[in-house]
C-alpha cells in the first residue's frame, strides 16, 4: 500500500481500530500497540480494497482477531502494565481513561457488540459478521448493552443537573 | 443511539488526550519504520509499547523498575520471571512439608533464618534478559495451536516456554479423554501435549530422550502451558531446536536456530572434594560444583553402583544453602526433585554422575554469593 493511503486510512480509522481493542484489551497502552500491527498488517497487504468501507471492516476484523490472539496468550494473562505494577507500589495513582471506564460499565461480552454498533455504525448482521458470533447472540447483547449505558447517561445528566443547580 | 455514539466519542477522544499515545504523524512514522526494518531484518522491530511487568505474584513485580530502553528480550523474560513466581510457591510448600515430616532424612543442619525462595529484584531480571532467547512462533496443524514463546539458557540448561490451544472439537475430545482417564485406561496420555522437544547439531540429537521434563498446567478450559528442561552438553554453543509431533508420529513441525553461547559471568565454578556415606553405606564425593541462575550442577563419584539408591531421589538428598552478601541464606537443597545424568560406571566399580538441582523458580546472582554450604561444610568463594 502506499504512504499517502496509510496516512489516510490511520486518519480515518485509527480510533475506531483502536476503541475495538480497548473492547478487548485492559489498557490504552496494549489497545493502541493493536492498532499499530492491525495497520502495519495494512500496510503490507498486497491485496486490493473495493471502498473505504472495505478496509475499514477489514481493519476492525483484524483488530478483533488480534485482541483474542492476544487474550490468548499466557503472556498477557500473567502480565500487568507497568503503571499497575507502580500503583501497587503507589496505590494514589490511576491508570484509567475516560473509555476504559466507559467500557466498564458494558460487562465483557456486551463490548464489541455495543461499540461496533452504535460508535462504528455496524448493522447487527455486519456486527455479527465481524465478531463470528450469530445475529441474534449480537441482537441479545445490544438489548443488554442499551440497559447499562443508559444508566450511564442518565447519571451523566443528573450530575450535569446538579452542577447546573450550584452555578445558579 | 446518537446519545450512544456521541458517549463512545467523547470518551474515545479524552483517553486520546490523557493517555499519552503518538499523535497520528508519529503512529504513522512507527508503522513505517517498523515495516522497513521487517525488510531489513528478521527481528528486533521498533515497537511503540509501554513494558509490561509479569505480575503473577503482584507484590513482586511491584519493586521491580525497569526502563523502556532494557527491552530486547523483555517479554520473554517476564515471561519466565511469571512462570518462576509461581514455581516458587510450590517449592515453599515442598520444601516446608519436607522438614516437617521427613526430618531425619535432610541430612544437613539448616541455618538459622534461611529462605527458599527470594523476591525477584531489578538484577535478576538483568540475569533474565541476558538468558533469554525469544523464539515468537505459532505452529498450527490438526486443531491444535503452539506458540514457541522463547527459551532461556544459563549455560548448562535449557528451559523453553510454550503454550497450546485447542480448537472446539480438541477440546471436547479432551474432555472425554479426561473422563476416561479417572474411569478406565483407554485414554490419550498426549492428547493434551502434542509436541516435543528435541535439540540437534549437524543431524544428531544432543539431547536423548526426546523432550526433557515438561511441566504442564491447565486451566481447566482451553489453553495449557509447559515448561521445558534439558541440559545442554558443554561445548555446545549452537543447536537447532526440533519441535516434533507426538502423534501419530514424530514428524518434524518446525525447526529454531538457538544460541547456546553460555552467557559470561553468571555462573560460579567451585572445586571441592567433599565426602558423605548415604544411607545404604555408599560413599559419595563431591569433586566439583557449578553454581547457575537455574540451579545447581553437581559432579559426583560414589564407590560402588547401587541401583536403589539412584533409583530414590530421597536418597541422593543434598543440603545446599547460599550465603548472599547482604545477609540472605538461600535454602537450594535438593530434595527429591533433582536429576541424574551422565552416570558412568568405571572399571573399579565407582560410578561418576552427574546431579543437576533446580533453582526451583529463584535466579540466582552468583556475584552475590560469599560462601556455600554443602552437608555441613562452608566453602567460601
Amino acid at each position: 500500500m502506499r504512504d499517502e493511503m496509510l496516512e489516510k486510512y490511520v486518519r480515518l480509522y485509527r480510533k475506531t481500530v483502536f476503541g475495538t481493542a480497548m473492547c478487548f484489551v485492559k489498557n490504552p497502552c496494549d489497545a493502541d500497540d493493536i492498532a499499530q500491527e492491525v495497520f502495519l498488517k495494512l500496510y503490507t497487504h498486497e491485496g486490493s480494497f473495493d471502498s473505504d468501507e472495505h478496509v475499514r471492516a477489514w481493519l476492525i476484523r483484524c483488530a478483533v482477531n488480534l485482541c483474542k490472539s492476544l487474550l490468548r496468550s499466557y503472556r498477557y494473562r500473567f502480565s500487568v502494565p507497568l503503571e499497575a505494577a507502580e500503583n501497587a507500589a503507589y496505590p494514589d495513582s490511576t491508570d484509567s481513561t475516560a473509555l476504559t471506564e466507559l467500557l466498564q460499565t458494558l460487562s465483557k461480552r456486551n463490548r464489541a457488540a455495543v461499540y461496533l454498533h452504535y460508535y462504528a455504525g455496524y448493522s447487527a448482521a455486519e456486527t455479527a459478521q465481524i465478531l463470528g458470533i450469530s445475529e441474534s447472540a449480537v441482537m441479545a447483547r445490544l438489548s443488554r448493552g442499551r440497559k447499562q449505558l443508559r444508566a450511564v447517561l442518565q447519571e451523566e445528566r443528573n450530575e450535569n443537573n446538579d452542577g447546573f443547580q450550584k452555578l445558579i | 443511539m446518537t446519545d450512544f455514539r456521541s458517549l463512545f466519542e467523547n470518551a474515545t477522544d479524552e483517553t486520546f488526550r490523557t493517555a499519552h499515545l503518538p499523535d497520528d504523524d508519529e503512529f504513522i512514522n512507527i508503522v513505517k519504520e517498523r515495516t522497513s526494518s521487517m525488510k531489513t531484518s528478521t527481528g528486533n522491530n521498533k515497537k511503540w509499547k509501554k513494558p509490561a511487568v509479569v505480575a503473577a505474584v503482584l507484590g513482586a513485580a511491584a519493586a521491580v523498575t525497569v526502563t523502556a530502553g532494557a527491552a530486547l528480550n523483555w517479554d520473554i523474560a517476564g515471561l519466565f520471571t511469571g512462570r518462576l513466581e509461581a514455581i516458587k510457591e510450590d517449592n515453599q510448600m515442598m520444601m516446608n512439608s519436607y522438614y516437617e515430616f521427613f526430618p531425619e532424612e535432610f541430612g544437613g543442619e539448616i541455618p538459622e533464618g534461611a529462605v527458599s525462595v527470594i523476591p525477584l529484584n531489578v538484577r535478576q531480571y538483568e540475569i533474565l534478559q541476558e538468558m533469554t532467547r525469544p523464539i515468537d512462533d505459532t505452529i498450527e496443524w490438526e486443531g491444535y495451536s503452539v506458540h514457541i514463546d522463547g527459551c532461556a539458557f544459563d549455560g548448562s540448561r535449557l528451559d523453553i516456554i510454550y503454550d497450546v490451544s485447542y480448537s472446539d472439537e480438541l477440546n471436547e475430545r479432551i474432555k472425554e479423554n479426561d473422563l476416561k482417564k479417572i474411569n478406565d485406561e483407554d485414554y490419550d496420555a498426549f492428547l493434551k501435549r502434542p509436541v516435543s522437544f528435541g535439540l540437534e547439531v549437524n543431524g544428531e540429537s544432543i539431547t536423548p530422550g526426546g523432550g526433557g521434563d515438561h511441566v504442564t498446567e491447565y486451566d481447566g478450559k482451553t489453553e495449557m502451558r509447559f515448561e521445558l528442561i534439558t541440559e545442554i552438553p558443554e561445548g555446545v554453543t549452537a543447536a537447532e531446536l526440533k519441535v516434533k509431533t507426538l502423534r501419530p508420529e514424530e514428524a518434524v513441525i518446525a525447526t529454531y536456530d538457538i544460541d547456546l553461547t553460555p552467557p559470561e559471568g553468571l555462573s560460579l565454578d567451585i572445586a571441592a572434594n567433599l565426602a558423605r556415606t548415604l544411607p545404604d553405606g555408599t560413599t559419595e564425593t563431591i569433586t566439583d560444583m557449578r553454581i547457575t541462575p537455574f540451579g545447581t550442577i553437581i559432579d559426583c563419584v560414589a564407590d560402588k553402583y547401587n541401583q536403589q539408591s539412584f533409583d530414590r531421589p530421597r536418597a541422593r538428598k543434598a543440603p545446599i544453602f547460599l550465603f548472599y552478601d547482604d545477609g540472605t541464606i538461600l535454602d537450594i537443597s535438593g530434595i527429591g526433585n533433582h536429576v541424574l545424568s551422565h552416570e558412568e560406571v568405571n572399571d573399579d566399580g565407582t560410578v561418576n554422575y552427574r546431579i543437576y538441582i533446580s533453582s526451583r523458580g529463584n535466579v540466582i546472582d552468583v556475584s552475590r554469593i560469599n560462601s556455600v554450604k554443602i552437608y555441613n561444610t562452608m566453602i567460601e568463594v
